[in-house]
């Protein structure tokens, strides 16, 4: 029997998926090895006792770059340029995000003005050569680099995304001196305008290349030598995989390899349910995430900022705020605030019963009865209410109402927080939260989801099955993805054969870099950025055919009225960049039994939970005791690592794959 | 009906609903804005009023407007009354006696109804390209204000959600970017929009004398902690003068004196012994005066918290009538700022020797605009750039370099290669200015170099202010590098020129911009040795 792996690294634990056609996914979970990620990872392999030799696709989250970046552990990296721009990467945009600072510093850079050389050598913004490249001087930063004791070369030259030729040429140069050097060329690593931007995508992918290079071979030795046959794939930021040889050489691609499984998930789920409109939010100790599943399709944004740094790379489009069980709940000149300090894991919330003394949002949970007793946190931790009501109470003292009702008030207060991230991707874009269901993840999603729901009208909220290992599960829910793009920037009627031939010419770009998954069953998603003309932000349309017709700018005068509520059908349009994903879906197929097994007894118990002012008897359920029969709230539902509030008002089934859905019932409250 | 009583959680919902509202407006703008003056420099502002005028909740693109919409707003009310605004109605100004800043800067706002009464309003105010001066492009030499372009007093462009077009068309006939125009003020419009529904959804939810309720927790909030920093001022009076190059039309220096009184929890900050209204165009309305000083204000009085309509209420502006911050009625406007970066700059030094941890060095002191005009395939084109330079040095250590000045917060610079794909010019340089941080314990930001050519013959103009009084050092730091400016034709040896009005250019001409660099803080001789070899290995110094 063939089956089909993922292992996902978190902070605490590494989970393991693996299913196979006809039955249930099993789950492992092992503690996370931080000295040797890769320990952990064979450590789950034989703990579930994985047959590898029978694997058909092992998929894996990467958390290797980012870790690399954030924590500043990177290569030294050198920065080959154009003479007359070399502060271009030092000076950045020059903008003052924190406008009454007069202290304000900009984002720390990966490297110093001494770790840039130019070179001698000039394009036009059409193409045109003004200066060739000059080979005594891309010798000269040859041997500087070769003195320097430099890890990786990165090579961002002026309107190299125009004309790909001097950066190759210079690579080819350098090649000869630094033979086996890592050389990231800027117009590989996002062939996109704007020289800040795509240096700085060159020279993080720089950065962190070295690190993730080895990390991958390493994986992929130690899978390959327990008998796995088919290439290791890796989860990129866009949600797809590709081989671990070409995330290697890929790597700013792959900085969001962890946290974008959660949301594969999410749109699995919605095909499963038949739900093609989701909003998933993924809440933890310290941050609540948002992602958007539209029309079946993960919301993918081209650009993002990590440390202030900004990244030119597909990315899924995630709204994050700091909000999650470990938000402070405090008192700030007569106000109410919540977060976005956190209690972190030590001393952590007081009801961990570690030493907090600061109420957090678990401690309202908690002290609410919807952490029950019977809810063991973090594996053997025993809740401490009353350490939770001592903390809410020194609070709540200084607003002249009990623990209590500082409890429901601090939670309604972060629920309109969290409401507010969601109106970000919906109500801004012209579309209503009343017309998605809502799936809620990761430890705090399910306690919170319901009344997220009320906040923002949902009528549905999915709450996954194995949310323990949800976001491994989701990567086995993708597809093998290569996303290319190039800055195609014309009028709209200039347009002619242009748009089929660089149609043709990414698709062969795509071809080449996917290799061996460029199979047969490869196809394409094609999507042009137009917008009008003087205009800086565009909006991506779908291409359906290859040509700027009259369907192509209707579409996207009626997506800018979505968008911005109003439009100008007579002014001109203009492109800007066509982009392309190539997908191949996985093979085999995945499991389709529900996940529950064991059987764990079904009533845990009965206690009072705070809903509006109110405490109501509320029975405790295992979730296993939930099935296809509706169970009506107020109910808690416990299993390992969360807890599902179902407020009165709203009833639960165990759906198709073992999901729990949650509905508003006949007459519930609003 | 008792009197409302919103809980804690409601007031602070509430607050952050105005402010996420004002939010969404902003990114509603940049988004949909033609001009990159308004989605890359955010020359714009948003917010959502009262009735008053006062603050709900903000997001500002240019700190600079941080109080102006209230303030034109209070200025509309004065002249109008509230019983002219109507359900779904739209309004538009820029004169600049009412709005306090050139007529580029186009406010457009909404008031709100609840139930049939007037609850507030929204405005957004943003940068338009040309309102039909007497020359495309950044006029630097005007002398009153009908060579500025259109004024237009507050007008009601849509009434009852049905647009005037003969308004529009009047308008969009006086600029010469009439396409630009229409996309901005749709822009704006939609803006204001995207606030009337959020402030309605708010009052919606919690109804309005929970929301009134809040809004004065809010701003009782604001004003305490307010009272409290400055508070901790020692009592005072503390002043400090300088002076800018010129006006742009004559040749004398404009003076700029501030007068910073602190008595317990109040600031009082007099303007008086300032410059006489200017014959050029360095001119502003007292409302934008107020709104700069309330800016410094900010730089010095809680930076972090979010502004409302508690905060400077503990803050008095004195300036007086016929002076350059408080100008005649036709008084040029176009150049509104340099006298008021100044101003605020001053304020900060003023403030130095009170609470030096709070302050620094002088830092950029001036818009710095370069500007291009001219004619490509698509019809007249215009690059108008605000360039970066050196903050100033302060305690905690070395000034920024290569960043906005202070009147604008989120702008960002014009990235090479667009400007080269958009405009008939290239860039040959595109650097920091070493050397040009002053020196001290602590040293001064740097500036930047870049250098233009010019690829068919277009029209400059410069703008290029503080080029004798450059940004000052602060106990014992010495200034730092002025800025310099020349133009090299074809052929011809550089001339030196930091202003110039309409300057007609051949292709090839090359213009060499060095911005200036921030002022040091402390003895020079008692900077960190490391900080000075660093300095030197990188370059960045002598």
């Amino acid at each position: 029997m063939m089956n089909r792996v993922a292992v996902d690294i978190g902070g605490t634990f590494t989970d393991l998926v693996i299913e196979s056609a006809g039955s249930p996914p099993r789950i492992g979970k092992v503690l996370t090895t931080p000295h040797d990620l890769v320990e952990g990872v064979v450590g789950a392999i034989e703990a579930a006792g994985v047959p590898l030799e029978s694997t058909e696709l092992f998929i894996h989250g990467t958390t290797s770059g980012l870790n690399t970046l954030l924590e500043r552990r990177g290569a030294k990296v050198a920065l080959v340029t154009t003479r007359g721009f070399r502060d271009v990467y030092l000076i950045g945009r020059g903008h003052r995000p924190d406008m009454y600072d007069l202290r304000y510093r900009k984002p720390e850079p990966l490297l110093e003005r001494s770790d840039i050389i130019e070179i001698d050598e000039r394009l036009a913004a059409d193409g045109t050569v003004l200066t060739p490249v000059d080979r005594n001087s891309v010798e000269i930063a040859a041997k500087a680099i070769d003195e320097g004791g430099y890890d990786a070369v990165a090579v961002c030259l002026i309107h190299s995304y125009v004309d790909p030729r001097h950066e190759l040429e210079v690579r080819a140069l350098l090649d000869e001196h630094l033979g086996g050097l890592p050389i990231l060329l800027s117009h590989e690593t996002a062939p996109e305008w704007r020289e800040y931007e795509r240096t700085s995508t060159a020279v993080t992918s720089a950065y962190i290349t070295p690190k993730v290079h080895a990390y991958l071979q390493r994986i992929s030795a130690e899978l390959q030598a327990r008998g796995l046959k088919v290439p290791l794939h890796i989860t990129q930021s866009n949600g797809g995989a590709m081989t671990a040889d070409l995330a290697a050489d890929r790597a700013a691609l792959t900085l969001f390899s962890g946290p974008v499984g959660g949301v594969v998930g999410g749109r699995a789920i919605g095909r499963q349910l038949d739900r093609p409109n989701l909003i998933c939010i993924d809440m933890g100790g310290t941050s609540f995430d948002v992602s958007l599943v539209r029309d079946g399709e993960v919301g993918l944004q081209s650009e993002f900022e990590l440390a202030g740094l900004p990244i030119l790379a597909p990315a899924v489009e995630l709204v994050t705020i700091g909000a999650g069980g470990g938000s402070v709940i405090h008192e700030e000149l007569g106000g109410l605030r919540v977060g976005p300090r956190s209690a972190g894991s030590t001393p952590g919330p007081a009801c961990y019963g570690h030493g907090g003394t600061e109420p957090t949002v678990s401690d309202a949970n908690a002290l609410l009865g919807r952490l029950p007793a019977q809810q063991r946190l973090a594996g053997s931790m025993v809740l401490d209410v009353a350490a939770a009501e001592r903390a809410l109470e020194n609070v709540a003292s200084g607003f002249g109402i009990g623990p209590v009702e500082l409890a429901e008030q601090a939670l309604e207060v972060t629920h309109f927080a969290m409401a507010e991230a969601i109106r970000e991707l919906t109500v801004e874009r012209g579309l209503h939260p009343r017309d998605f269901a809502l799936a809620a993840f990761g430890g705090a999603g399910p306690l919170h989801a319901a009344f997220l729901a009320d906040e923002l009208e949902i009528d549905e909220v999915v709450i996954p099955a194995h949310p323990g290992a949800f976001s491994a599960w989701g990567m086995l829910q993708g597809d093998v993805r290569y996303d290319v793009v190039t800055t195609f920037y014309r009028r709209f009627e200039d347009v002619g054969d242009d748009l089929a031939a660089t149609i043709e010419s990414l698709k062969e770009k795509v071809h080449r870099a996917m290799g061996s998954d460029a199979t047969t069953r490869l196809r394409f998603e094609v999507s042009v950025e137009l917008r009008y003309v003087g205009q800086e932000y565009s909006l991506l349309i779908p291409l359906v055919e290859q040509s700027a017709d009259s369907q192509l700018a209707g579409d996207f005068h009626a997506a800018y009225l979505t968008r911005y509520g109003h439009s100008n059908p007579e002014a001109p349009i203009e492109f800007v960049a066509v982009r392309m994903a190539g997908i191949v879906d996985f093979p085999g197929e995945g499991s389709d039994g529900a996940a529950m097994s064991g059987s764990a007894p079904g009533v845990l118990g009965t206690q009072d939970v705070v809903f509006g002012g109110r405490a109501v008897a509320t029975r405790v359920l295992d979730r296993s005791a939930v099935g296809a029969e509706p169970v009506e709230g107020p109910v808690i539902i416990v299993e390992q690592s969360t807890t599902t509030v179902v407020p009165p008002g709203w009833r639960v089934d165990s759906n198709r794959g073992g999901h729990l859905l949650m509905t508003r019932s006949i007459g519930g409250s609003r | 009906m008792s009197p409302a009583n919103p809980t804690p959680a409601t007031v602070e919902v509430v607050r952050n609903a105005f402010i996420s509202g004002a939010e969404q407006m902003r990114r509603n703008l940049y988004r949909s804005a033609y001009s990159p003056v308004i989605y890359e420099m955010k020359d714009c502002s948003v917010g959502i009023y009262d009735t008053d005028g006062r603050l709900l909740g903000q997001a500002p693109g240019l700190p600079f407007f941080l109080g102006s919409l209230g303030g034109t707003l209070r200025a509309v009310i004065e002249r109008k009354g509230l019983d002219v605004f109507g359900e779904g109605d739209i309004w538009l100004v820029n004169d600049s006696t009412i709005c306090g800043s050139h007529l580029n800067d186009v406010t457009v706002f909404a008031p709100v109804f609840i139930e049939g009464v007037l609850r507030g309003f929204t405005a957004a105010k943003a940068h338009w390209n040309d309102v039909g001066a007497k020359e495309a492009g950044y006029v630097g030499d005007s002398v009153d204000i009908f060579q500025e372009g259109l004024r237009i007093g507050p007008t009601r462009l849509v009434t009852a959600g049905v647009l005037d077009q003969q308004i529009l068309d009047l308008i969009a006939l006086n600029s010469r970017f009439p396409t630009a125009l229409i996309g901005d003020l749709m822009a704006e419009i939609s803006a204001c929009r995207t606030g009337v529904e959020r402030f309605q959804s708010i009052v919606a939810r919690f109804g309005w004398p929970d929301v009134e309720a809040s809004i004065a927790a809010v701003f009782a909030q604001a004003e305490t902690l307010d009272r409290e920093s400055v508070a901790a001022i020692p009592d005072g009076v503390y002043t400090a003068e300088g002076h800018l190059d010129n006006d742009g039309v004559l040749t004398t220096p404009v003076h700029v004196r501030v007068r910073v009184t602190i008595a317990g929890d109040s600031m009082t900050v007099d303007l008086t012994g300032s410059n006489e209204q200017c014959t050029g165009s360095i001119n502003s309305g007292i409302v934008q005066t107020r709104s700069a000083i309330e800016q410094a204000f900010k730089f010095l009085v809680n930076p972090q918290a979010p502004v409302s309509g508690g905060n400077f209420r503990n803050l008095e502006v004195i300036a007086p009538s016929g002076t350059c911050f408080n100008p005649s009625e036709t008084a040029a406007c176009l150049h509104y700022g340099p006298h008021l970066m100044l101003a605020m700059d001053l304020m900060v030094r003023a403030l130095s020797t009170a609470v030096p941890d709070r302050a620094a060095a002088g830092h950029v002191g001036d818009s710095w605009n370069i500007t291009f005009v001219g004619e490509d395939r698509n019809g007249l084109f215009l690059s108008g750039e605000s360039l970066t330079g050196g903050w100033g040095a302060h305690a905690g250590g070395d000034g920024e370099s290569a960043l906005i000045h202070s009147a604008a917060g989120d702008f960002k610079n014009f990235p090479i290669e667009t400007m080269e794909q958009r405009y008939p010019l290239r860039l040959h340089r595109h650097g920091l200015r070493d050397g040009s941080g002053g020196k001290g314990r602590f040293r001064g930001g740097l500036g930047i170099v870049r250098e233009y050519e010019t690829l068919s013959p277009c029209t400059v103009q410069l703008w290029f202010e503080r080029t004798e009084e450059p940004s000052w050092g602060l106990f014992g730091g010495e200034a730092g590098a002025p800025p310099e400016i020349s133009v090299i034709l074809p052929g011809e040896a550089p001339v030196l020129m930091p202003k110039a009005n309409g300057l007609r250019v051949p292709a090839g001409a090359r213009i060499l911009v060095k911005t200036g660099g921030g002022g040091g803080w402390g003895d020079p001789t008692e900077r960190d040795p490391d900080g000075v070899l660093r300095d030197r290995r990188l370059g960045l110094a002598d």
